[in-house]
C-alpha cells in the first residue's frame, strides 16, 4: 500500500464511522430532483450530507447525471434510422413474447373483440333481467300500496270510533250543563224577586208619600203639608193639578223663606189616570217654604203654593 | 430522433387504457431512446451491449407501465428502471468475477493490509500496538476533518473517498469547478499541517 493509498483508506474509514452517514438512502426520484435542483434548501442540504457519506447513493447520483445530461462527452450521433431499427427490434420482441403484453392491454383488446352473437346474448340476458326486475318491483309496489291502504282504513275507523265517543261525552256534558244553568237562572230570578219585594217593602215603609191638590194658580199658605218622621231622609210628593196634560212636562222648585232653592225637580211627566206629578223631596227642616210649578221646556210658571214642613 | 410534441402524461394514460398502444409506445420510445442509449454508453459498455441494455430497459417499461401510479413521475421511473438494469448487469458480472477468483486464487488468503481499517480495529486477534496506533491515526484524521469548514470537508470527502471528478463535485455541491479546486487545495494544506506526523503523504 502506497502512502497516498493509506491516507485514502483512513479517509474511507473516517467517513464510514462519522455521524454524517446517518439517514436513509435516496430514491431515484429524489436523486433526479437533487440533480435538477428541485428540492428545498433543507432537503438539498440533507441529501448532500447523505451523499458525501454514502457510496451507494453516490453511484446513483453519478448514474442520474449520466441519465440527465443530454449529450455530455458522447460524440457519437444517434440517428433516426438507428432509433427506428431499435424500435422494430423491440416491438418484435414484445409481440413475440406473449407474457410481455400487460394484462390490462389484453383485457382492453379482448373487450373490443366481442362477437355479435355474444353481444346479442348479453343484450337478451340484460333485457330478461331488466324485465324480471321490473315485474318484481311492480309486485312489491302493489303489495306495499295494499298494506298502506289497509293501514289507512284501520286508522280512519279508529278515528271515527274515537270521535263518536267524544261526541257522546260532549252531549252528556252539554245536557248536564244546560240543566245546571237553568237551575242557576231560576235560583237567580227567585233571589231577584225576593230582593225586589224586600226593596219595595222597605221603600213603602221608609219613604212617605204625600198627595197635594193644586187647584188654583196662587195657592194657600198650607197647600202642601210635609212631615219627615224619625230618620226618614226623603218623601215622595204627588201633585194633582187641574190640567195635567196641558204641557208634556213640568218642573218644580221649592224655595225657603229667604228665596233660596232647597229642592228642585224637572222633566216631570203626568202619570196615571189623575195625571199626578210625582217627585222625590229630600228631608227639609221644619218651617215654611214656597213651591213653584213650571210648565213646558220654556218653564212657564203656572203657580206658586205654600209648603209647611212640620 | 425527435418525437412530435405531445403530453407524455396523456400518452401514458392512453397506453394504460389500451388505446393506440403501439403508436403511443412508439412515441415514448422515440422520445427516450437516445437518452437511454447514451446512458449505457457512458457506462463504458460496447455498442451491442448498449443496444441490448436499452431494449431490456424498454421491455421493462412496457411490462411495468400499467402499474405506474404517477404518470408525471415517468422520467424518474424510467431512470430507476435503467439504473436497475445497469445494477443487475454489474452484479452478475461481479458474481462471475468472484467465482473466477475463488478458482484461480485457491488457498491464498487476503493480505491483512487490505482489510478496511474499521474492520481491523474491531478484530480482537490483531496486534494491540498496531490497533492502538491505527486508532490514534483515525481519531486525529477525524479531528482534523472536523476542523475544516463544512463545504471544504465535503469536497475533500467526495474527492478522496468517492473519487469524484471536479466537475461531479461541483455539480453535486452546486458550486463552480474553481471553487472546488480552491477548497481541495486549502483542505490538503490544512490536513498536511495537522497530520504530517501521522501520514507521510496526504493527497486530496
Amino acid at each position: 500500500m502506497t502512502n497516498g493509498e493509506e491516507f485514502r483508506v483512513y479517509m474511507k474509514a473516517a467517513n464510514r464511522t462519522s455521524d454524517s452517514n446517518a439517514g436513509r438512502h435516496l430514491t431515484e426520484a429524489e436523486v433526479i430532483a437533487f440533480c435538477r435542483d428541485e428540492m428545498s434548501a433543507a432537503e438539498h442540504d440533507a441529501a448532500e450530507a447523505h451523499l458525501v457519506s454514502c457510496e451507494q447513493c453516490i453511484a446513483l447520483f453519478r448514474n442520474a447525471r449520466d441519465f440527465l445530461e443530454p449529450g455530455g462527452d458522447d460524440k457519437q450521433e444517434i440517428t433516426a434510422a438507428e432509433t427506428d431499427e431499435a424500435w422494430g427490434s423491440l416491438w418484435q420482441r414484445v409481440q413475440s413474447d406473449g407474457a410481455v403484453v400487460p394484462v390490462d392491454f389484453q383485457r382492453a383488446r379482448n373487450k373490443r373483440k366481442l362477437s355479435p352473437v355474444t353481444l346479442a346474448l348479453a343484450a337478451s340476458l340484460l333485457i330478461s333481467f331488466a324485465a324480471l326486475a321490473w315485474v318484481t318491483w311492480r309486485l312489491l309496489s302493489e303489495r306495499e300500496s295494499r298494506r298502506q291502504s289497509q293501514e289507512i282504513a284501520m286508522q280512519l275507523e279508529n278515528r271515527q270510533r274515537e270521535l263518536e265517543q267524544r261526541l257522546s261525552q260532549v252531549e252528556q256534558q252539554g245536557s248536564e250543563q244546560l240543566k245546571q244553568e237553568r237551575d242557576q237562572r231560576l235560583a237567580a230570578e227567585a233571589e231577584r224577586d225576593r230582593l225586589q219585594e224586600r226593596l219595595s217593602r222597605q221603600g213603602s215603609q221608609d219613604i212617605p208619600i204625600y198627595t197635594a191638590i193644586l187647584s188654583s194658580i196662587r195657592g194657600a199658605e198650607d197647600d202642601v203639608r210635609l212631615r219627615f218622621p224619625g230618620a226618614t231622609k226623603a218623601a215622595t210628593l204627588k201633585l194633582l193639578i187641574s190640567k195635567p196634560y196641558e204641557f208634556p212636562e213640568y218642573a218644580v222648585e221649592i224655595v225657603d223663606e229667604s228665596g233660596k232653592i232647597v229642592s228642585r225637580a224637572s222633566g216631570l211627566r203626568p202619570t196615571g189616570d189623575d195625571g199626578a206629578l210625582s217627585f222625590r223631596v229630600n228631608r227639609l227642616n221644619a218651617g215654611k217654604y214656597r213651591l213653584r210649578l213650571f210648565g213646558g221646556k220654556e218653564k212657564k210658571q203656572l203657580g206658586e203654593y205654600g209648603v209647611l214642613v212640620f | 430522433m425527435n418525437a412530435p410534441d405531445r403530453d407524455p402524461v396523456a400518452v401514458i394514460r392512453e397506453i394504460k387504457q389500451g388505446l393506440n398502444v403501439e403508436s403511443n409506445f412508439h412515441w415514448l420510445f422515440s422520445r427516450h431512446h437516445a437518452q437511454i442509449l447514451r446512458f449505457f454508453r457512458r457506462k463504458g459498455f460496447d455498442p451491442e451491449a448498449c443496444r441490448d441494455l436499452t431494449q431490456d430497459t424498454f421491455v421493462s417499461v412496457y411490462k411495468g407501465l400499467k402499474d405506474l401510479r404517477q404518470e408525471e413521475q415517468f422520467e424518474s421511473w424510467l431512470f430507476a428502471i435503467a439504473h436497475n438494469v445497469w445494477c443487475s448487469l454489474i452484479e452478475s458480472r461481479s458474481a462471475q468475477k468472484r467465482s473466477a477468483m475463488v478458482l484461480s486464487l485457491d488457498g491464498e488468503e487476503e493480505s491483512d493490509d487490505r482489510l478496511p481499517i474499521a474492520s481491523r480495529l474491531a478484530d480482537q486477534s490483531a496486534d494491540p500496538l498496531t490497533v492502538a496506533l491505527e486508532k490514534e491515526k483515525l481519531e486525529k484524521l477525524r479531528e482534523a476533518l472536523q476542523h475544516l469548514p463544512q463545504q471544504m470537508r465535503r469536497c475533500a470527502q467526495l474527492r478522496v473517498v468517492h473519487d469524484l471528478s471536479y466537475v461531479e463535485i461541483a455539480a453535486l455541491m452546486g458550486i463552480s469547478v474553481n471553487t472546488v479546486k480552491a477548497h481541495l487545495h486549502q483542505a490538503q494544506k490544512a490536513l498536511r499541517t495537522q497530520l504530517s506526523s501521522y501520514f507521510e503523504e496526504i493527497i486530496v
